[in-house]
């Protein structure tokens, strides 16, 4: 059955990648300036943004050569002073006739990157990623410029996961860019950058990074092959790459986390972890995770050891309560009224006696009210956006209350739910939560507390079963790591982290010196 | 063959959350219907059966490594016996997964849902469970553990919340009518510890196979030290004659918690761990279930097993028994006789003949 499927898949796709490069694979460049052109302009056709300089090198009696480039993507200032500049001028008194590309690159040109090519397909292939050609006539290979230079927004703040205090930086559209805020923060020769095009069409430039000497090899290696496995011809941005690479498609929460911080990647590195870079997204990839890591912000690090503590409790506090509060109304208003204080019960009693509906489609009916607007919110123009959002909650609550339509209490819960599932820092997680409350949602509507703890179940054996890149998603809680608890819930003081987390298999873990608890001597030894 | 593994920590919570899940409710009526106020000492005396099964089963498992009692029995008895006595094993795990089942649904049905039929209960945990049991064993002990920390925490809020009703006189005197009545007592509860004869069945999967022993006896310990504290604390606070008319006497004593008049009826904190522990020990016995019929049947895969066997199981629980007390009347009076032969029965006799045929790794 499966093998039927896959042959069926796989042979147009074969046909169709040869047929993209088999006449720049077959044809070799010729000697002839005039033949090379002919063939260049073939190869491109109508393309506005190539543009050709022909020059007329000051050698004898002069000899034909060309230079092609893609407008845009080059600095013309440094193809102005150091190429055509030295070019038309600064030539070497006495030439032999055979090695003037050599002496062209090595005397003449003033350009850091310079290199030679004779393929058609390398050619076109660094034309487009921004290099300028230079064709000499009598040659059959030419010198490709690294001259690439392009418009970015250039380093920012990060938009979604702000901290107060700490690094602001943000990884932006650019791969150097990314890798440059990555390699500033690693300085030795140990962070390692691979790199890969992916993508027939796009050819999209993607960096593999860890540190050497840290990351287990195994994860190395079994990243990318996955990366190696994809073959399509367009990668548009990170997520692609992430539903290419990841272990279950149909989980319903994440197995990669993305990142604007350079400082979250960094550390995730540093302490075993790979991240992977894509050209175009502003994004990285950070791999493997495990589910806690939804729940940690940088910021922990920063602030005092009690406090993050605290906040680390009450961020896990708010994910229960996102995830748990509606449907426990639900369970309780509905099934089992006697586990309700009396003066509480009361409240929730007469403030639901005029609502004509049962609690199940009360709160199902604001939540998704609430969601609505929630999404609205997102798509409306920005002037508008937080007004709209928060006037029609406002109103809606308000109005819905007085209209009998739904009880104080339930708007209340729906609200508290709302806001506790903002507390989680990462995005794509507490767009998971939503899912999983809805299901609880209906499930307690059904069978009350039975249904909760069921359904509850459910969700834990999914994240129990769930691996990222062969990481138990629920380590090192389960199965326990009892080393790695150090930085979990509670954080340890970093002179006490000797040692790095053992949950993504790091091979040296020792971090740091024992004994660095400051008022100690360093260790223990007297001085 | 297995890739599932299983650590020794994991086998120490496995081992406890499946010795108090049921226990925890239906105990303290039991033990302290003879022993009056001495009930807290049968689940320490039970708990030494544990051990005796356990030293018994890892020693015989010790002999035949990565072998389960199915097989090993077959090589100790030969073909058609051992057959046998696997066959008395599937028949006796359906049985008491059923029981488990029933013990769990009726429970359910007569204190949170008592509308519901106990059909849809019955139903709704035969969905999940079928659900963890596919996902595996290495995915239901990986979740034990988490279960197990809200279980704990849950235990110590009820505790703290009780402490002022307690009275710790309702426990004296100490051993006033002599050791017979504990002992007597301490029957029904051995059948709840005898079912630790199934680590006979998960060597294979623990890694270090020698840590087997010592690793259960740490979970018997810990699980019959928790149930003698559970009962301790059920006499404390309506004393020997009241619980043993209950039915259900810890969920009684949760149920009285009233703490400055606002937090009251804290079953709720009580009731969502356990039935969590309780999915966690259907699940678990229904594992075993299912892998000792693949076992028997010497399948390689045993994933296609476990809905039919599920319906099996399921099934046989609603017609088990007729009504709540039928249930606690088989528990009490007939489940530690009936399960003892075979849970400590059968491993000894093994254990015997292998000492005399010498069949396995000395």
């Amino acid at each position: 059955m499966f093998n039927m499927f896959e042959k069926k898949d796989k042979k147009p796709q074969t046909n169709s990648t040869i047929s993209d490069n088999n006449n720049l694979n077959s044809s070799e460049l010729s000697n002839s300036l005039k033949k090379n052109i002919s063939d260049f302009n073939e190869f491109v056709g109508i393309n506005h943004d190539v543009n050709t300089r022909n020059l007329k090198l000051p050698i004898g009696k002069g000899i034909d050569a060309s230079i092609m480039f893609v407008d845009g993507l080059v600095d013309k200032c440094t193809i102005n002073d150091s190429v055509i500049k030295p070019l038309l001028t600064k030539f070497p008194e006495k030439i032999a006739e055979d090695d003037l590309l050599d002496i062209i690159s090595e005397r003449v040109i003033k350009n850091l990157k310079l290199e030679q090519s004779c393929n058609w397909n390398d050619i076109l292939d660094k034309m487009f990623s921004g290099d300028t050609i230079l064709f000499v006539d009598g040659y059959s290979h030419v010198l490709i410029i690294g001259v690439r230079k392009w418009l970015d927004r250039g380093v920012q703040e990060t938009g979604t996961e702000q901290v107060i205090s700490g690094p602001k930086d943000s990884f932006s559209e650019t791969l150097l860019t990314n890798t440059m805020l990555v390699r500033r923060r690693i300085k030795s020769h140990k962070l390692k950058m691979e790199y890969m095009t992916i993508g027939t069409l796009t050819k999209t430039d993607v960096i593999l990074s860890y540190v050497d000497g840290v990351v287990n090899p195994k994860l190395v290696e079994e990243v990318r092959s996955r990366l190696n496995r994809i073959e399509t011809d367009s990668i548009i941005g990170s997520h692609m790459i992430e539903e290419f690479i990841e272990d279950s498609s149909f989980a319903m929460v994440p197995q990669i986390i993305h990142t604007e911080r350079p400082d979250k990647a960094v550390a995730h590195i540093l302490e075993g972890g790979v991240i992977i870079l894509v050209d175009g997204t502003p994004m990285v990839l950070m791999l493997p995770i495990v589910f806690w890591q939804f729940l940690y912000s940088p910021e922990d690090y920063n602030e005092r050891l009690y406090t993050s503590f605290l906040l680390r409790s009450l961020r896990f506090v708010s994910l229960f309560i996102a995830l748990t509060l509606p449907s426990f109304y639900i369970a309780v208003s509905s099934f089992h009224h006697e586990m309700i204080p009396i003066g509480l019960l009361q409240v929730i009693v007469s403030g639901r006696r005029d609502v004509p509906f049962p609690v199940l489609v009360e709160v199902i009916i604001m939540e998704l009210i609430l969601e609505v607007i929630r999404e609205a919110g997102v798509r409306l123009p920005r002037n508008v956006g937080q007004a709209i959002s928060i006037v029609g909650a406002l109103v809606l609550g308000q109005a819905a209350i007085q209209a009998k339509l739904a009880s104080p209490a339930t708007v209340t819960v729906v609200a508290i739910t709302a806001i506790a599932n903002f507390t989680i820092p990462s995005f794509s997680a507490g767009l998971s939560i939503r899912v999983f409350r809805f299901v609880l949602m209906l499930a307690s509507g059904l069978h009350g507390i039975l249904g909760f703890t069921a359904i509850l179940f459910v969700i834990l054996v999914h994240l129990c079963s769930l691996r990222s890149f062969g990481v138990p998603f629920l380590a090192p809680f389960a199965p326990l790591i009892p080393g790695d608890l150090k930085d979990s819930q509670v954080r340890l003081p970093i002179w006490a982290m000797n040692r790095r987390p053992q949950t993504f298999g790091a091979i040296n873990s020792v971090r740091q010196k024992p004994g660095l608890k400051p008022g100690l001597k360093p260790g223990g030894k007297q001085q | 063959m297995n890739k599932e593994v299983i650590s020794g920590n994991q086998l120490i919570a496995l081992v406890f959350t499946f010795l108090i899940a049921t226990a925890t409710l239906f105990l303290p009526a039991f033990v302290t219907k003879n022993a009056g106020q001495d009930g807290w000492i049968a689940p320490l005396v039970a708990g030494l059966i544990g051990i005796i099964v356990v030293i018994v089963v890892t020693t015989l498992g010790l002999r035949f490594p990565k072998l389960t009692l199915i097989e090993y029995s077959e090589i100790i008895l030969g073909n058609w016996l051992g057959k046998l006595v696997g066959l008395i094993f599937i028949v006796f795990y359906i049985h008491l997964t059923a029981i488990i089942i029933s013990e769990i649904s009726t429970t359910i049905s007569s204190t949170i849902l008592t509308d519901t039929p106990i059909k849809v209960i019955t139903f709704i945990l035969f969905i999940i469970t079928a659900y963890g049991v596919k996902k595996g064993l290495e995915v239901i002990t990986r979740i034990n553990i988490l279960i197990l920390m809200v279980t704990y925490l849950a235990m110590f809020i009820c505790l703290a919340l009780l402490l002022k009703d307690m009275n710790i006189e309702l426990l004296t005197p100490v051993l006033s009518n002599g050791i017979i009545p504990i002992l007597k007592d301490s029957v029904p509860v051995t059948g709840w510890f005898g079912e630790i004869v199934s680590i006979a069945f998960l060597m294979p999967f623990i890694n270090k196979p020698e840590e087997t022993r010592i690793c259960s006896i740490w979970g018997i310990i810990w699980a019959s030290v928790t149930l003698s504290f559970f009962v301790a604390l059920v006499i404390m606070v309506f004393g020997a004659k009241l619980s043993s008319n209950l039915t259900f006497p810890t969920l009684e004593a949760v149920r009285i918690i009233n703490f400055s008049d606002y937090i009251q009826r804290a079953e709720i904190i009580f009731l969502i761990p356990w039935l969590l522990a309780n999915i966690i020990k259907i699940c678990f016995f229904y594992y075993i279930t299912v892998f000792v019929i693949s076992k028997w049947f010497k399948l390689e895969r045993m994933s296609f097993l476990v809905l039919p066997v599920g319906l099996i199981i399921f099934s046989m629980s609603l017609g088990l028994f007729k009504s709540n007390v039928d249930l606690v009347e088989f528990l009490g009076k007939a489940w530690g006789m009936y399960s003892l032969p075979i849970e400590l029965g059968i491993p000894i006799f093994l254990l015997i003949i292998e000492l005399i045929r010498k069949k396995g790794r000395t």
